[in-house]
């Protein structure tokens, strides 16, 4: 009897501590994971994040999603973000202008405190555009003679005051001292398409959607915001307005960020995850064929750059408000 | 002619056969369901793509666009809700056909139309596609508020029997399209502090309360003992097209794919609107519009051969200037550069055989809707028979879960119960909804492009007047609605002659009974 017990007790025991075991060592990620966008389906950041996400279940052994939560210029997705739990299964697609310039604008809950980026995404480099068959305007020189000349400039937006193409295109016609009007449009195409169509003179684009049209000839490229000007595969070198002497610079960027309340080392496997998705030759061919390179940046480079241009949009919408 | 053929080569893929129904049926299942829409198909079945040959995978997703833009018109004859803001003008008469016992009838219609509005469309994209993109550069601002005011003509169209019912209705639309962040300005607009209300109120959300909601407060106060009484079960499926209906519906189908091409190649614009100015063209040129909103097959023929009329032209921006054309479209021109391809001007030259094949593939596409949907069709037509009890838990669990999964938000769910009352308290004072989704689809549109033109006019009112495009819209507008007037005033006096009764609204898709 006591040698039956014995053998009872003993068999609980590993029953519990097996149970136990289970209970605290579950490891992370046990479940699906989600990732907010704050912008609309099909744009350049939503294709890449969904790429990156079907990479899931291969890198990270849970299937990961893209759920879109647009809307307020991006602070619908935010206030999403800050009221998901702390577990890590909510990273969001961030952007700098969330932190550096949409506060400007709009009442919002969050700090760059509040978040932590895991990863780079990509680096948006904003090119400004001309149709020169419908305004004669091939290069910067041509611009500002042509404002200089009495003729009110129309430049199209991707999107209205807040947005980071609006802001730049229009510290940049104030920098040149050329009297020009902002026409907000919804999004990169359709800025691109009222430039190629005529209707406005000037636009703000990026790769890949100016891209075809520079290539054969319907579109020219005045310059860039990238202080050190940018490579473009079939088109050459695009200079940058730094260069050509007009003191505006702006480098926007995409990057993969979770809640700071995550655990670190949550937040070091979903860092992980990312990275070898970038790694896989696989998706690397992807971002090669939208013209794109991943950008691998850490937490720090993210949180200097946000730093940095926060500092330069203060000065930047001081100047066109 | 050589890339054409060497598109024909990569279409013989045996796989296409495989997910050319599949992605129909998905397509109609998810459009069929209010809230469910065909992006939402599209987007379930993006990751499904990933390994697959690219013109297979681009081919399924067309096929779900497809499929979920004819499964909206399940729901908007059978329930009276559109199940994707595309088939909104299928209401007006495939509605009443359902009550008149015709379900049958408008279903079979509805996928007539689509069928021909869809392979016309593939055909136009297949072989004008870089033409057509041309002309739709030429659209600015002016020439889109022109064509949004040609839209709102509708208006004078669906209440003529009080066209300031009409107004007010479609003001209360604008109203509600207003909602949310300016577009030019980025300043919030009535949004009281509300985070929520931020992101505006989604054309769907709107449109669930609007109809199905409110359809189903509406019936509520009926007894549906009696009301099952009204519509003999076993006629339903008897009912087919005759052939003289057939032929009636040439017109309107022709009307329908043309309107449909035209708005659907336009930026910006789609299936819906293209749906509302086919049905007004149909019924303004018809020699008797009195009938319609009574349960007109013409009414059905003209909205359904639209939207899916705008299916293969929507593409045509989206392929050649790389703009998307409506909300199905950007999801799918994502698609294209998940696998390698970047729409856009060069695209036609890099990348020529698999367009031409994935066009191709459009064409059988819109061929295999046709048999799909025919042996469906039996299926749902039978959805009238099941009891109004059983069939109003249904929509509303449907529609609760749609208008959830639209933005994973628990708001949008309060929203259509906020329009569901709304639309009830409207009805019950008879008012016309058409007008609010009018104004609720098109005030954006109107309201944006005249504040841009204005810019790009320093001002200026002339500019909608010395633009031709513009300037055709406008006289077009202003003829439609001068038409439609005096035509409804008419049309009132003879009725009056004969009987001295008092004609019933033309279009009284709102109106219950």
């Amino acid at each position: 009897m006591k040698r039956t017990m014995t053998i009872l007790l003993s068999l609980l025991l590993v029953c519990g501590s097996v149970f136990a075991q289970g209970k605290t060592e579950k490891p992370f990620p046990s479940k699906q994971v989600t990732i907010i966008m704050p912008w609309g389906l099909g744009g350049g950041p939503d294709t890449i994040a969904r790429k990156v996400a079907s990479y899931g279940e291969k890198y990270l052994g849970q299937p990961v999603i893209v759920e879109n939560k647009c809307g307020g210029a991006g602070t619908i997705a935010m206030d999403a973000l800050m009221q998901a739990p702390d577990d890590g299964y909510t990273m969001v697609c961030s952007n700098g202008p969330l932190f550096s310039l949409t506060p400007a604008f709009v009442p919002v809950d969050y700090t760059l405190k509040d978040i932590t980026p895991l990863i780079g995404m990509r680096i948006v480099e904003f090119v400004i555009l001309s149709n020169p068959s419908s305004s004669g305007i091939h290069t910067l020189e041509e611009l500002i003679a042509a404002g200089k000349s009495g003729k009110h400039i129309k430049y199209a937006t991707t999107g209205g005051p807040g947005n980071d193409s609006y802001t730049m295109i229009s510290v940049l016609f104030k920098k040149l001292g050329i009297e020009a009007e902002a026409v907000p449009y919804d999004g990169g195409q359709d800025a691109i398409n009222a430039l190629v169509g005529g209707h406005v003179d000037i636009a703000i684009g990026s790769p890949p959607v100016y891209r075809d049209y520079v290539r054969n000839g319907q579109l020219a490229c005045l310059g860039t915001f990238i202080p050190e000007g940018i490579e473009v595969e079939g088109i050459g070198k695009i200079p940058s307005f730094k260069e050509q002497g007009i003191d505006t610079e702006f480098t926007g960027m995409d990057y993969f960020a979770v809640k700071n309340s995550v655990p670190e080392d949550r937040k070091a496997i979903l860092t992980k995850y990312v990275k070898d998705v970038y790694a896989d030759p696989e998706f690397q061919a992807f971002m090669e064929s939208l013209g794109m390179q991943a950008w691998d940046a850490t937490e720090d480079e993210i949180k200097e750059k946000i730093t940095l241009q926060t500092e330069a949009m203060d000065k930047y919408i001081k100047l066109i408000k | 002619m050589e890339v054409f053929m060497s598109g024909i080569h990569t279409l013989m893929n045996p796989n296409i056969l495989l997910v050319i129904p599949l992605g129909l049926i998905l397509g109609i299942v998810v459009g069929a369901i209010p809230g469910l829409t065909s992006d939402l198909g599209i987007i379930l079945c993006i990751p499904l793509t990933y390994g697959m040959d690219p013109t297979v995978a681009i081919v399924l997703l067309l096929a779900i666009y497809v499929g979920g833009t004819y499964g909206g018109s399940i729901t908007a004859i059978l329930i009276n809700t559109p199940g994707t803001s595309a088939n909104a003008a299928t209401l007006f008469d495939g509605y009443p056909m359902t009550k008149n016992g015709e379900s049958f009838k408008a279903l079979s219609m509805a996928l007539y139309a689509s069928t021909i509005g869809g392979l016309v469309s593939a055909f136009v994209l297949l072989f004008a596609a870089p033409q057509i993109a041309k002309i739709t550069l030429l659209f600015g601002p002016a020439e889109y508020l022109s064509l949004a005011i040609f839209g709102l003509s509708v208006i004078a169209g669906v209440s003529n029997d009080n066209i300031f019912k009409g107004l007010i209705g479609a003001c209360i639309g604008i109203f509600v399209s207003t909602i949310g962040m300016d577009k030019i300005s980025g300043t919030m607009r009535f949004t009281y502090g509300n985070l929520q209300l931020r992101r505006g109120i989604d054309l769907i959300i709107a449109l669930i309360g609007l109809f199905a909601i409110s359809e189903i407060l509406m019936k509520s106060k009926y007894d549906p003992r009696t009301d099952r009484k009204t519509v003999d079960s076993s006629s339903i499926i008897k009912k087919e097209i005759t052939p003289a209906e057939y032929k009636r519906c040439r017109r309107p189908i022709a009307i329908g794919t043309l309107v449909g091409v035209i708005i659907g190649a336009t930026p910006g614009t789609g299936g819906g609107l293209a749906g509302f100015i086919s049905y007004n063209q149909t019924k303004q040129t018809s020699t008797h519009p009195e009938t319609f909103g009574k349960g007109e097959i013409e009414g059905v023929a003209a909205s359904e051969s639209a939207n899916n009329g705008a299916c293969g032209a929507t593409m045509i921006p989206m392929l050649t200037l790389g703009v998307p054309g409506d909300g199905s479209t950007a999801i799918l021109m994502g698609a294209f550069m998940i696998h390698g391809m970047v729409p856009g001007p060069m695209l036609f030259v890099k990348q020529g055989n698999i367009l031409y094949a994935i066009m191709l593939g459009l064409i059988i596409v819109n061929i295999c809707l046709w048999f799909i949907g025919k042996v469906l069709i039996r299926f749902y037509a039978n959805i009238t028979k099941i009891p109004f009890e059983l069939l109003a838990c249904t929509i509303l669990t449907l529609c609760t879960a749609g208008a959830y999964s639209t933005n994973n938000s628990i708001y949008d769910v309060y929203y259509i119960f906020v329009f569901g009352i709304l639309a009830y308290l409207m009805r019950r004072m008879d008012f016309q909804l058409v007008p609010v989704l009018l104004g609720i689809v098109l005030g954006p549109l109107a309201e944006t492009n005249f504040r841009r033109a204005l810019i790009l006019s320093d001002g200026s009112y002339s500019i909608f007047l010395t633009r031709p495009i513009s300037l055709a819209f406008l006289i077009v507008s202003v003829a439609s609605i001068v038409i439609f007037t005096i035509r409804g005033i008419r049309v009132k006096a003879k009725i009056r002659e004969n009987d001295g009764s008092v004609p019933v609204s033309a279009s009284d898709s709102g109106h219950m009974e």
